[in-house]
């Protein structure tokens, strides 16, 4: 971290560089790019050798394009911040009629698991009494349960 | 009671003359569970809890009535179950199929509720007797079907 009079002097040599060292050329500022041996600016001496100069800002004009990264998105959540924040629970709790076969079937009907993870879900409820099926909006989870009690399976919907 | 094929959508089943008559038997007992029997919530207080249990029942009343006439319609269709040799055969699509699920289901579940919900798995708690005995039959019976359904649906794959 720089005191204020640190950035003062840096914006001052940057400014003094900019102006005595490459604006005599004629052109503004800098954009590098590697050029062919013996180019125009490859035979001057010093740590750009290799490099020649193009118009900076001139380039920035024309190519306005914004810059995309390749697997980021970014989704715009719109919605007030507590409906934004609560998530319902959708949950099937264990009752000793619906046959475990069946609940599994359901399970794969309504929320179109695999067999093997509908079993995973099916078994949570048979042994520890209710399993959390999903969590979604409050609308969705109402979807859910709804389709759930279709088949007259114990489901309901509590607040995360 | 068989599961003799499938081809494409159709299921095709073998039931000799007194497993038809249960299972038309059992039919005809739908709609057994009472609406208020489902809740929304167990626990919390939801936002428009009233109003939105309301919307739940009254959207299980459509769906039960909606079964109810697809129920009535196959009871009262003729050739539906064609005579062979060992009973009868009957074709039922994929969809068919899971809403007798639910029918044979909410027999089910609405014949435990008129026994007073046991815990099935405590043998001291079903008391057989003159007036739970229908109530048992008709919970087995269900059951029974819904273990053959689900068999065929689980070899078709």
């Amino acid at each position: 971290m720089g005191s204020k009079s640190n950035v003062g002097m840096r914006v001052v040599l940057f400014g003094w560089l900019c102006r005595e060292r490459w604006h005599p050329v004629g052109e503004n500022w800098l954009s590098y790019a590697h050029t062919p041996a013996g180019s125009r600016r490859s035979q001057k001496p010093g740590a750009l050798d290799s490099c020649v100069v193009k118009p900076y800002f001139a380039d920035m004009a024309a190519v306005a394009t914004p810059a995309v990264h390749p697997g980021i998105q970014t989704e715009e959540l719109t919605g007030s911040s507590t409906e934004l924040e609560t998530g319902y629970l959708v949950i099937c709790w264990n009752d000793p009629i619906n046959l475990m076969d069946y609940v599994t079937h359901v399970f794969q009907v309504v929320f179109g698991w695999e067999r093997r993870k509908a079993e995973r879900h099916m078994l949570e409820v048979h042994k520890l009494g209710k399993s959390v099926l999903a969590r979604e909006s409050l609308e969705k989870a109402e979807f859910y349960v709804h389709q759930l009690q279709k088949y007259q399976l114990h489901a309901t919907m509590e607040r995360e | 009671m068989k599961f003799i094929r499938q081809y494409q959508n159709a299921f095709t089943f073998e039931v000799s003359g007194r497993e038809k008559s249960w299972l038309l038997a059992i039919l005809k007992l739908f709609p057994l569970v009472p609406l208020s029997h489902h809740r929304l919530s167990k626990t919390t207080k939801l936002p428009d809890q009233e109003a939105n249990q309301r919307l739940l029942e009254e959207s299980l009343k459509a769906q039960r009535d909606e079964n109810q006439k697809l129920v009535l319609a196959m009871l009262s269709e003729t050739g539906r179950f064609n005579p062979c040799a060992s009973g009868f055969r009957f074709d039922l699509t994929r969809l068919e199929i899971e809403w007798l699920l639910q029918v044979l289901n909410d027999v089910r579940l609405g014949s435990w509720l008129a026994l007073g919900s046991p815990d099935l798995a405590q043998e001291d708690q079903l008391v057989l007797n003159a007036k739970t005995l229908p109530q048992i039959q008709r919970m087995e019976l269900a059951g029974m079907f819904e273990m053959f359904f689900l068999n065929a649906v689980s070899r078709a794959g």
